[in-house]
């Protein structure tokens, strides 16, 4: 048995029956990093003596009383905008190269207390914006699946770590879209949490009332172990998995990758064969039609550019030269927002969060796009500004629904397709459910990179 | 956009030593808002709130 290759559900039960010790997991994940690391990025910092240390007490704990949640023992990577007590949050910057963390982020010490194990902090776009960079203190992670490719982002080292199979699980966060845009480019699982269920308090902000924390895991079950820890114990998340798709009413926004941002070809029919997967699993599929994508995009976009200046002004100003040049190009906007364009965004954001309440009273959930194209070549600048933006993920951090990413399929150049759920605000047990239902029935589940 | 616009506004912003220094961002932060105030849809409805509205806090 490799205990790297094991997902997060997998390795907790092999631990609670005492046949995996912390120690031997994190240790084959510790061999898995060295080996793979040069050459993906995923890490800024491995954090070795005081991760054996963790894993050590929770083996003796574990031996004395047993596991206290699924979580004890699991190694779980952290997108270095979010702080680990002690330890440098650099937000992958140069502006940040000398902070350390006086203590660990709200959700790192719920972890924490289940009793995971934090390996390192990993690669993300600069402040969880500028990327993939060059121009950076560390190197842009890279794509499991062929490392010519960018991995998505901002979560950059999250997705492509896990896909590697270096950890079973890791944080990320998502403004507009960025722990969905790793998941998707990476062939693993990212969950946008509806808006406040998972403290922010201890993760860098990039836009306060659009930014989520949420795990990014090789499985929908694994998502809802992390789920179930991040969100304080709120519901537990698991509960509905066993259901299926069989009775669910999925709303189909197609205008949304034929219309209003027509998607890769190859995309779009992963997209036509996972509907028609999900309707013989049971699930009533209609068509649903929601405000264009780019009002969306819009309304993020300028609610980011207005919320983030605030934070970003006084280094713009006395320390330009600091950001990579990508980074800069993308908060400067904030500085010269005339504030009745930002109004104009809020008041839109009101529209369109009810008129995706609306759908949600005809259907339980949507079926949508995630990115409109596999993942571009990340040496290619202008692939990279060209599909950096084709993607159907911010809709949700404007109203603030829960919303997942999967895997649908792989592209003939053998890089991952994906697709998106959406559901009611806290519905995420039945967004759980449904996409557990669909992993369960499709092919993808058990793919690896061949890395 | 003209050179002497986007240093008016540029200076308007307090951003002229930014400006000075890389020209070329300025310009582009600019196409990015008029590209994303294209796609915003404007509307002078009164009774329209933002979200969130304002609350008072609780004493």
């Amino acid at each position: 048995m490799n205990p790297h290759t094991l997902s997060l559900a997998e390795a907790a039960a092999l631990i609670a029956a005492r046949r995996l010790s912390p120690v031997e997991l994190l240790e084959d994940c510790l061999r898995r990093i060295a080996a793979l690391d040069s050459r993906l990025n995923a890490f800024v910092r491995v954090t070795v003596e005081e991760a054996e240390a963790a894993a050590r007490a929770a083996e003796a704990e574990i031996a004395r009383n047993g596991p206290r949640s699924p979580l004890h023992g699991i190694p779980v990577g952290l997108k270095d905008i979010i702080d680990l007590a002690g330890h440098p949050t650099t937000c992958h910057s140069k502006l940040r190269l000398d902070h350390v963390a006086a203590e660990d982020a709200a959700v790192v010490a719920r972890l924490r207390a289940a009793g995971a194990v934090f390996p390192g902090k990993l690669a993300t776009h600069e402040f969880a914006i500028g990327g993939p960079a060059f121009d950076l203190p560390f190197p842009p992670a890279r794509n499991p699946w062929n490392t010519a490719h960018h991995p998505g982002g901002s979560s950059s080292g999250s997705g492509a770590a896990v896909a590697a199979r270096m950890l079973p699980a890791a944080l990320g966060t998502d403004t507009g879209g960025s722990v969905r845009h790793p998941a998707s480019q990476c062939g693993i699982v990212g969950l946008k949490p509806s808006y406040d269920l998972v403290p922010r308090a201890g993760v860098f902000p990039l836009a306060f009332s659009l930014d989520h924390v949420g795990p990014l895991t090789r499985t929908v079950r694994d998502a809802a172990l992390m789920l179930n820890v991040m969100s304080g114990h709120r519901e537990d998340y698991t509960r509905e998995l066993g259901l299926g798709l069989r009775g669910l009413r999925i709303g189909f926004v197609r205008h949304f990758h034929e219309r209003d941002m027509p998607a890769h070809p190859e995309m779009a029919a992963s997209l036509e064969a996972a509907a028609a997967l999900m309707a013989a699993e049971g699930a009533a599929l209609r068509e649903v039609t929601l405000p264009p994508l780019a009002e969306f995009a819009a309304v993020n976009r300028t609610i980011l550019a207005a919320e983030s200046s605030v934070i970003h002004e006084e280094w713009l100003r006395t320390r330009p030269q600091d950001y990579a040049a990508v980074t800069r190009r993308r908060l400067l906007p904030g500085l010269l927002l005339p504030a009745v364009d930002h109004m104009h965004a809020m008041r839109r954001r009101t529209a369109l969060s009810a008129a995706v309440d609306a759908a949600f009273r005809e259907v339980d959930l949507l079926l949508t796009a995630s990115s409109m194209d596999p993942a571009a070549r990340i040496e290619d600048e202008a692939e990279v500004e060209r599909t950096y933006p084709r993607q159907a993920r911010t809709p949700f951090n404007v109203t603030g629904h829960p919303a997942i990413t999967l895997m649908s399929g792989l592209s003939s150049e053998g890089l991952p397709l994906s697709l998106q759920l959406a559901a009611p605000a806290f519905a995420e047990a039945r967004l759980l459910r449904a996409a557990h239902g669909y992993e369960r029935a499709a092919p993808w589940k058990d793919m690896a990179p061949p890395c | 956009m003209t050179d002497e616009e986007i240093a008016a506004l540029a200076k308007a912003a307090g951003l002229e030593a930014l400006a000075a220094r890389y020209p070329e961002d300025l310009r582009a932060a600019l196409e990015t808002l008029a590209r994303h105030r294209a796609a915003l849809r404007r509307d002078a409805d009164p009774m329209q709130e933002p979200t969130p509205a304002f609350r008072l806090p609780a004493p």
